[in-house]
């Protein structure tokens, strides 16, 4: 234990430092209470920024909004500097008292919650800045506050101004920071920072290098009134803080089939976003809106349900992110937020190469099929984590016999699960075995057996380093093979799970001919 | 040069290279999604008015086995030099294809020229998507009232008029 030993001109300062003060505060509270408030001058007003309201069609029109949580300054035009600071609440109403002065000030509201506005639990990081880093602000015009008495200074950010999408972002940032501040029962000290500028070209995405959230601001696609989206980003930056994320990253359609780790962070973060807009009490949260950011109504550059997914037919397995958002949604319907943010925060961090199959699993491990079984909203969306028809077919005496030709649906679940099929061959013949139509992520691996089915005669070996693989992007597998002997012959086929191994579920077809 | 020397090097460049691009690299881990077919609508040339002037659709299907269609939509006093005003028919996934027209603008008046792409899945779906090529756009002035760079211990203030 460190001991400090107090000297005694040490504690002769501190008394002066502590009377100093008292006699400070004193006058403070005499001049602006007994004084009837005369020497001072308030500052007060509402600040709003112009909202564009949306729906699945795109704009539908445009309406004034609070401007929450934000820094609030009183600036000095002489030297700009800052007078005095506070926040606006969530209302976008502040007040400041200051001392009257005949310098020219004005007020100045910041697209930043760095002041550390607080109130309850709440607690807010948030900022928003150009590509220098630069906080935007809305400001009034100056005015002397030489006489004592009240100043009302309402601000308007407003769209063509150039200053309404920021604080657009802003406000997007603080319904995402509320939502988790609810559910999570607090948030982090880690600041939120959202770059956009007009003209940025870079993407929309969120950088796990810089824990940042960066905004597309492009004549032809603007995101900084784009709510859903912004909330999709802040749904990316909320599973690299809160969980994980193990995405590869790469571009995508929501049509599209993928990593299952990408289809995994892609549909939580859609379906984050739709979470949020619900508990904020936005109509039709289920549609995901991206518009172009054109000026007026429309604009729409696409658009599409979660709930009973648009685009339904391809909506479908693990590794489609509009599958993944509606299956997550309709728990969510079903069972609430909490459950799902258990398992994302709780046990989604301690797995590897995160996707739909490790939220499954947590769903159970978690103890939350008791509130409800999932398997009818994931099969809605044919994903088949459940045994398939043939089982138990877990080695060779349990094998399915499959005629020449006959392709035979499997899934690999539960957990290593192994399928074993039999075919009978003749001497001479070539055969080849093969796995086809795999979907949820599946990544097959087959090896063929001697009639005793216990001889390892080959295994398919296609293409280094996935040697299970038929090729370098199809995880499909290919054997084939000249029978040496008239016989009955066995294949076993299992997920792949050696190096580089993402799934552990999966559906396939196979079959011999 | 040594070998010894050669392989520092290596690793200098290495490291700096890494640390240069990383951010890049990671940084796209998380991007927005993209809808089933790209378009992008622009000037190839800007026209000495009146006059003419070329502007090119660019479409990529990014689902396979999809069928599209596509319409120009002008303004009245526009017209269509060169160029099919209706099109259909299936490109290739992954692809971009352009589709050029020649416009004849009479004026310095505002236009948007709508180009109207639907792609049809073979599912039997379909996404519709409009771009608007603004010709002769109006330019907003945007009240700017000051743009403090790295004031108050470095950070930057950009001021907009408040109304």
């Amino acid at each position: 234990m460190i001991k400090y030993r107090i000297q005694k001109s040490d504690f002769l300062f501190s008394v002066l430092f502590l009377l100093s003060s008292f006699f400070f505060f004193a006058s403070c509270g005499s001049s602006g209470g007994g004084g009837g408030g005369s020497s001072y001058v308030t500052i007060s007003g509402v600040v709003q920024f112009e909202d564009r309201v949306f729906d699945s069609t795109g704009f539908t029109s445009a309406q004034n909004k609070a401007v929450r949580f934000a820094d609030i300054e009183i600036i000095n035009s002489s030297d700009s500097s800052i007078v005095t600071s506070t926040s606006t609440d969530e209302n976008g109403n502040y007040s400041v008292t200051i001392f009257p002065s005949s310098s020219n000030i004005y007020v100045r509201c910041l697209t930043s919650t760095s002041v550390g506005y607080s109130k309850g639990t709440k607690a807010y990081n948030i900022e928003v800045v150009n590509g220098n880093g630069s906080i935007y602000s809305v400001v009034s015009d100056g005015f002397s506050a030489a006489l004592s008495g009240t100043y009302s200074k309402n601000l308007t950010a407003s769209l063509d101004s150039g200053a309404g999408g920021p604080f657009n972002i802003l406000d997007s940032l603080i319904d995402g920071t509320e939502f988790i501040v609810a559910k999570n029962g607090g948030f982090t000290s880690k600041k939120v920072k959202a770059i956009w500028y007009d003209g940025n070209k870079d993407g929309t995405y969120y950088s796990t290098a810089t824990n940042d959230l960066y905004f597309l601001g492009k004549s032809t696609d603007s995101d900084s009134y784009d709510d859903i989206v912004i909330l999709h980003e802040f749904g990316h930056w909320v599973a690299g803080n809160f969980s994980k994320d193990d995405s590869p990253g790469g571009t995508h359609t929501i049509t599209g089939y993928y990593d299952i780790r990408l289809a995994w962070s892609e549909g939580w973060a859609t379906f984050f976003g739709s979470s949020v807009r619900s508990y904020a009490g936005y109509s039709n949260p289920e549609y995901y809106v991206d518009t172009t950011g054109g000026s007026g109504n429309g604009n729409l550059l696409f658009s599409y349900e979660i709930k009973t997914p648009s685009y339904s037919s391809l909506a479908t397995g693990s590794d489609n992110e509009l599958s993944v958002s509606s299956v997550l949604w309709n728990i969510f319907l079903s069972a609430g937020f909490n459950g799902i943010w258990d398992v994302v925060k709780n046990y989604l961090p301690s797995t590897a190469e995160i996707s739909l199959e490790d939220f499954w699993d947590g769903w159970f491990a978690r103890g939350h099929n008791s509130t409800l079984n999932p398997s009818s909203i994931f099969s809605a969306r044919s994903i088949e984590y459940a045994s398939d028809s043939y089982e138990s077919d877990n080695n060779s005496s349990q094998a399915e016999a499959v005629n020449f030709g006959e392709s035979l649906h499997h899934t690999y679940y539960p957990l290593g699960d192994e399928d074993w099929i039999s075919f009978s061959a003749t001497n001479g013949t070539t055969y080849t075995i093969e796995t086809l139509s795999l979907t949820n992520g599946a990544d097959t691996h087959l090896f063929l057996y001697n009639t005793d089915g216990a001889t390892l005669i080959t295994s398919n070996v296609n293409d280094y380093p996935y040697t299970d693989d038929r090729s370098l992007t199809d995880k499909s597998s290919l054997m084939t093979w000249t029978a040496t002997a008239t016989g009955t012959y066995y294949v076993r086929s299992k997920a792949y799970s050696d190096s580089g191994a993402i799934s552990a579920y999966g559906s396939y077809n196979i079959r011999v001919q | 040069m040594t070998i010894k020397k050669f392989k520092l090097y290596s690793i200098v460049l290495f490291v700096f290279m890494f640390l240069f691009f990383s951010p890049f690299i990671i940084s796209l881990a998380a991007s927005k999604p993209i809808p089933p077919i790209d378009v992008v609508i622009e000037f190839d040339k800007h026209p000495a008015i009146p006059g003419i002037a070329i502007v090119n659709l660019k479409l990529i299907p990014l689902i396979k086995h999809s069928n599209i269609d596509v319409h120009i939509e002008l303004p009245e006093k526009l017209r269509l030099i060169n160029g099919v005003g209706k099109w259909s028919g299936i490109l290739e996934v992954d692809k971009t294809e352009t589709f050029q027209y020649k416009i004849y603008i009479p004026d310095n008046k505002t236009y948007g020229l709508k180009a109207i792409i639907i792609l049809k899945m073979i599912t039997g779906e379909a996404v519709r998507r409009e771009e608007v090529l603004e010709i002769n756009p109006v330019v907003k002035k945007k009240e700017l009232k000051k743009n403090h760079t790295q004031e108050e211990k470095g950070r930057g203030v950009i001021e907009f008029k408040g109304e």
